[in-house]
């Protein structure tokens, strides 16, 4: 292989993880007393955990939003939230279900869809944030859904805290955006009858 | 908003419904249709319309499925399915069309497919060894509805029986050739070897300069053990300073019962004010340049519940040292040393207590030739309790000495971990037999203060209470992973300022990779 070829698969590759990492951007808006997250070209169902789905196993997806000072800087800002995805093996839908915190359940969604309803679902209280600059931080993994019914940790899982070796990687990624100021923010107004 | 209503059909009724009541014979005129388990006003115009437009056209389960699904995309809570009654006439049928709420059911919440029929039991990949009764589990499977919980427990127990192969047993579920039954496949694969770097983690403490692991290597060869080789130069550990390798082999994972053999070679670097107290104290256990150890170890975890987890060990070791005070030669210190530890985890959505206690005992005895003979007792108790930003957090450790112990099992406190801001160098250059140490933290966001007190003594004086305050800025908890460097998030910056010090100076402490 010559190396023009060389060079050219090294760029196309180069290029190909650049695309990955920019085709989902994070961006914010203000919903009332709200801020929410508006991602585009989302794609949270990917990779392993949509293989998972597929074979109708169901799975586990936290997401953490944080808002921060600055891009290192110190948290102004924070909520978890944990969705239990099952994908109907005959009909080819998603389910969402709301576990933490819980939530309505929706169902016969498709991938796109599904992928809306954690978006949707996920919030920060802008007085915590305040007026100034702030950083917006998405984190989310992904891990197989074991012994969801019972509260608090599995076995295996506390056997994985204490000796740090897990056996499963799983899906995760994070996104950034900023510097961002609430007033400068689209608003979108909150639905009649409905308190900011 | 939550939806009032509630319909308390389960799926497993819904399937069972249309298991009773097959397909009709072609040509079969549909005389009515009945929707049952939701108010039919909730679907749109159009839609019962159309299901009402089925009344007097031939019987056709593509075009009923279709508009069972149509209500399932309106209804996105719901499940729908359809049954077909005789109608009053011998060529007409009646069709009911079953409607379901998911968020009722908790099987339904975790997984949509919880309302189909296991048909079959299948094994995929690596062959497994099944014992009779985990089979007789399996086969109980067979007829009832899909159970996640289960499947992944079943899952866990193949697994377990089949541990001596390091095999991974996933399951999954495929469609059966009925319609709405399903099969669940045991996918068996062997675990692949695992081979991980660090670099530089450790500590940089102002008056005691690096301590920590420089290199360390991981090799896991599935399913018999892991090879480790790491590199050290510490002092934060031992009133020495040690430098060298340890090289080690641990058969077993740490779930369960594991054994572990492991060879270091270190040499020992003492500081002036050590040097000095060895010089002038006539009980002094004397300083050493190399300490090589050879050790075997027992291990043992067990899971008592969901948030409890015990765990002991077992190990022999033979340490030979190579003496520079109070005369030039060999000493071994061969010692048995046995731990126990508990820890109790709980984690709610608010707020975290966790606990955790052990003990370890060890003794030197002329049984298995050691020149120093001594017993050694040490207890430790953490407890942190978080909630949000905020955390709280205790520590307390004692220990007890009795008899001529060697230099690295003796106690100090005052370095990057304990009694923070004093200089163990300064407290005790020949640390002690005795120690009580305790802590109280703080902590908002990734600013931690603290409070230390303790004090290391020999039984033959009388003990100094020390104490010291400070702050720690960084993360409380970090992602190091299996990464080559620390992970950014693991640095911290810790100042302890020693309290009625005199002259002691406060200490700066930069943490790297914890």
């Amino acid at each position: 292989m010559s190396n023009v070829s060389r060079s050219c698969i090294l760029i196309a590759l180069i290029m190909g993880i650049q695309a990955n990492l920019f085709a989902q951007s994070l961006n914010a808006r203000t919903d009332g007393q709200h801020l929410r997250v508006v991602i585009e070209r989302s794609r949270f169902l990917s990779g392993d955990a949509l293989r998972k789905l597929h074979d109708g196993v169901p799975v586990v997806y936290i997401f953490r939003l944080s808002a921060h000072t600055s891009r290192l800087g110190s948290t102004l800002a924070k909520s978890e939230y944990r969705f239990i995805i099952s994908y109907d093996i005959f009909e080819e839908r998603f389910q969402v279900s709301p576990v933490r915190p819980t939530g309505r359940v929706v169902s016969h969604l498709t991938a796109t869809t599904a992928e809306a309803t954690f978006i949707e679902a996920m919030e920060l209280p802008v007085t915590s944030i305040g007026t100034g600059m702030f950083w917006l931080r998405l984190e989310y993994q992904a891990e197989e859904a074991t012994e969801t019914n019972a509260p608090g940790m599995s076995i295996g899982g506390l056997v994985e805290i204490f000796s740090r070796t897990g056996t499963k990687e799983p899906t995760r990624g994070t996104m950034e955006a900023g510097p961002l100021r609430v007033s400068d923010l689209p608003r979108v107004a909150p639905p009649r009858g409905k308190s900011p | 908003m939550k939806t009032v209503i509630f319909v308390l059909w389960t799926a497993s009724a819904l399937m069972a419904f249309s298991q009773e009541n097959p397909s009709p014979p072609a040509n079969m005129i549909i005389e009515r249709v009945d929707i049952s388990g939701i108010d039919d006003s909730r679907l749109s115009a159009e839609l019962r319309a159309a299901i009402q437009n089925l009344v007097g056209q031939v019987y056709n389960a593509q075009t009923i499925e279709a508009l069972t699904q149509d209500i399932q995309v309106e209804l996105p809570e719901y499940v729908a399915g359809s049954s077909t009654q005789p109608g009053l006439q011998p060529d007409r049928v009646r069709i009911v069309i079953l409607v379901a709420k998911i968020a009722d059911d908790d099987a339904l919440r975790n997984n949509i497919n919880s309302r189909y029929l296991v048909d079959a039991i299948r094994f995929e990949g690596t062959q497994l060894q099944i014992s009779d009764e985990l089979n007789a589990e399996l086969q109980k499977m067979v007829g009832a509805n899909v159970d996640s919980a289960q499947l992944s427990k079943l899952g866990e127990r193949l697994r377990r029986e089949n541990s001596s192969s390091g095999l991974y047993v996933d399951w999954k579920l495929q469609r059966s050739s009925e319609p709405q039954h399903v099969n669940v496949v045991y996918e068996a694969r062997k675990a692949k070897d695992t081979l991980n770097f660090n670099v530089l983690r450790g500590t940089y403490h102002s008056r005691q300069g690096f301590g920590g692991q420089i290199f360390g290597m991981r090799y896991t060869h599935v399913p018999v053990g892991t090879l480790s080789f790491d590199m050290f130069n510490s002092a934060d550990e031992f009133i020495e300073r040690y430098a060298g390798y340890r090289a080690g082999y641990t058969l077993g994972d740490n779930r369960g019962l594991s054994f572990a053999i492991n060879y270091s070679s270190f040499r020992a670097q003492w500081k002036t004010n050590t040097l000095e107290a060895d010089r002038q104290a006539l009980d002094s256990p004397g300083l050493y340049r190399l300490r090589d150890t050879l050790s075997g170890q027992l291990n043992w975890r067990h899971a008592l519940d969901r948030r409890t987890l015990l765990g002991a060990y077992a190990r022999m070791e033979f340490n030979e040292l190579q003496m520079q005070s109070p005369t030039m030669g060999f000493q071994k210190s061969n010692v048995v040393r046995g731990s126990l530890d508990a820890s109790h985890i709980v984690r709610t959505d608010r707020d975290s207590h966790d606990l955790k206690g052990s003990y370890e005992g060890s003794t030197g005895t002329a049984v298995i030739d050691s020149d120093f003979i001594f017993t050694r007792h040490e207890g430790k108790v953490d407890y942190s309790y978080s909630r949000q930003s905020h955390l709280i957090q205790f520590n307390f450790q004692a220990g007890r000495i009795s008899g001529n112990a060697p230099m690295n099992e003796r106690f100090s406190i005052g370095n990057s971990r304990t009694l923070r801001g004093w200089n163990k160098y300064e407290i005790n250059p020949l640390g002690g037999d005795r120690m009580l140490y305790g802590s109280a933290n703080y902590g908002y966001k990734v600013i931690t203060g603290f409070y230390d007190f303790g004090s290391v003594w020999n039984a033959s004086e009388s003990s100094i209470t020390r104490q010291s305050a400070g702050f720690r800025l960084g993360k409380t908890r970090c992602r190091n992973g299996l990464a080559l460097l620390p992970h950014p998030e693991c640095f911290s910056v810790t100042v302890g300022f020693p309290i009625h010090g005199g002259n002691a100076k406060p200490s700066f402490i930069l943490g790297m990779g914890f």
